[in-house]
């Protein structure tokens, strides 16, 4: 045995000697492995499958920075938009196609309830289309010419139905 | 005269030239080192007729990921450590097939057959031990034990810290000594 050990780390019996008969034994039965023959069959194997020493691989560092490009492109690229084009709701209000003139609508026949629903869809889309929030009314001021026609005329219809 | 002059080439000048392709490096790595592998994979339970193979298989594995070895500690210890690593494999394997034998040990022809039975019985006795502490116990105490190496050195070979290593140690003694006295 070939064991240099400290006092602290000296194997008493019946450990010691049971290493020791272990260790005999052991050493007979490896005898029989023939290190001329294991070195033939070594270099033999080492001849047909050449030994390729290890490096870090350049495949897994490339991986890792097109995964990194793609990763800043990405993130650039949301933060960007974010900037330029604004947050998405007011992005999609934007794009929303809003009526902001009632010109040319036909509401002969429409009645009260029509017309009161008109008439807010009219604010909405003013309030939308400068920016502003939605007034609560619509003075007569604000009508065009023909919004404010449909609207007298409906008035004199409810006054004579009246 | 001096001492041949293989013997005064040191392992690791040995992997450097094996690694510019010197065969004779390797060869000669392989017979410095065959015995102690060998031996080492006997004491951890290898059956006779699996040993060459493991010996061959444990040099090869060690050629291959020679650009792993970081010199921490010896060839030697690194060597043994992989074979350790292969016979657990193996053994794994083994069991999965249901294919194990205990390898009936050969008695020594010229030994005294009263002296030697009792010792007989005793490395008996601790083989068992040795198979039933944890892997890391073993390897220690067997690197320790059978293969006299420092601590520095193991705790390097199995990437542990040497006060780890000097704990496993401790521990494989108390409980092959209890095994023993059961």
């Amino acid at each position: 045995m070939a064991a240099e050990l400290n006092e602290s780390d000296e194997l008493r019996e019946p450990l010691a000697g049971a290493l020791k008969a272990l260790d005999e034994r052991a050493t007979r039965r490896a005898a029989a492995v023939d290190a001329a023959r294991v070195a033939a069959h070594v270099l033999q194997r080492l001849r047909e499958e050449p030994v390729i020493v290890m490096r870090p691989r350049p495949w897994n560092l490339t991986a890792l920075r097109v995964a990194a490009a793609v990763a800043v492109l990405v993130i650039g690229g949301a933060v960007a938009q974010r900037l330029l084009v604004g947050p998405r709701g007011s992005g999609m209000a934007m794009g929303l196609p809003v009526v902001t003139s009632a010109e040319g609508l036909v509401v002969d026949s429409t009645d009260a309830t029509q017309e009161t629903a008109l008439l807010a869809a009219v604010d909405d889309a003013r309030a939308a289309a400068h920016g502003a929030l939605p007034a609560t009314t619509v003075l007569v001021e604000d009508l065009t010419e023909q919004e404010l026609q449909t609207l007298l005329s409906t008035m004199e219809n409810r006054d004579g139905a009246l | 005269m001096g001492a041949p002059a293989t013997a005064e080439v040191r392992d690791s000048e040995l992997i450097a030239r094996f690694q510019k392709g010197d065969e004779q490096a390797a060869a000669e790595l392989v017979h410095r080192h065959t015995a102690a592998v060998a031996r080492f994979l006997v004491i951890q339970g290898a059956p006779d007729d699996e040993l060459d193979d493991l010996v061959q298989e444990a040099f090869i594995k060690a050629f291959r990921g020679i650009g792993g070895f970081r010199g921490g500690a010896s060839f030697r210890t690194w060597l043994l450590t992989i074979g350790s690593n292969l016979l657990k494999d193996r053994q794994r394997q083994w069991k999965r097939r249901q294919m194990v034998e205990l390898t009936p040990d050969v008695a020594d022809p010229g030994a005294d057959p009263g002296g030697e039975a009792e010792a007989a019985a005793a490395a008996e006795r601790l083989g068992e031990g040795l198979g039933r502490l944890a892997r890391l116990q073993r390897e220690v105490f067997l690197l320790r034990a059978q293969q006299g190496l420092a601590y520095g050195s193991i705790a390097s070979a199995l990437d542990i810290s040497e006060g780890a290593a000097r704990v496993h140690y401790h521990h494989a003694v108390k409980r092959l000594r209890a095994w023993l006295q059961s």
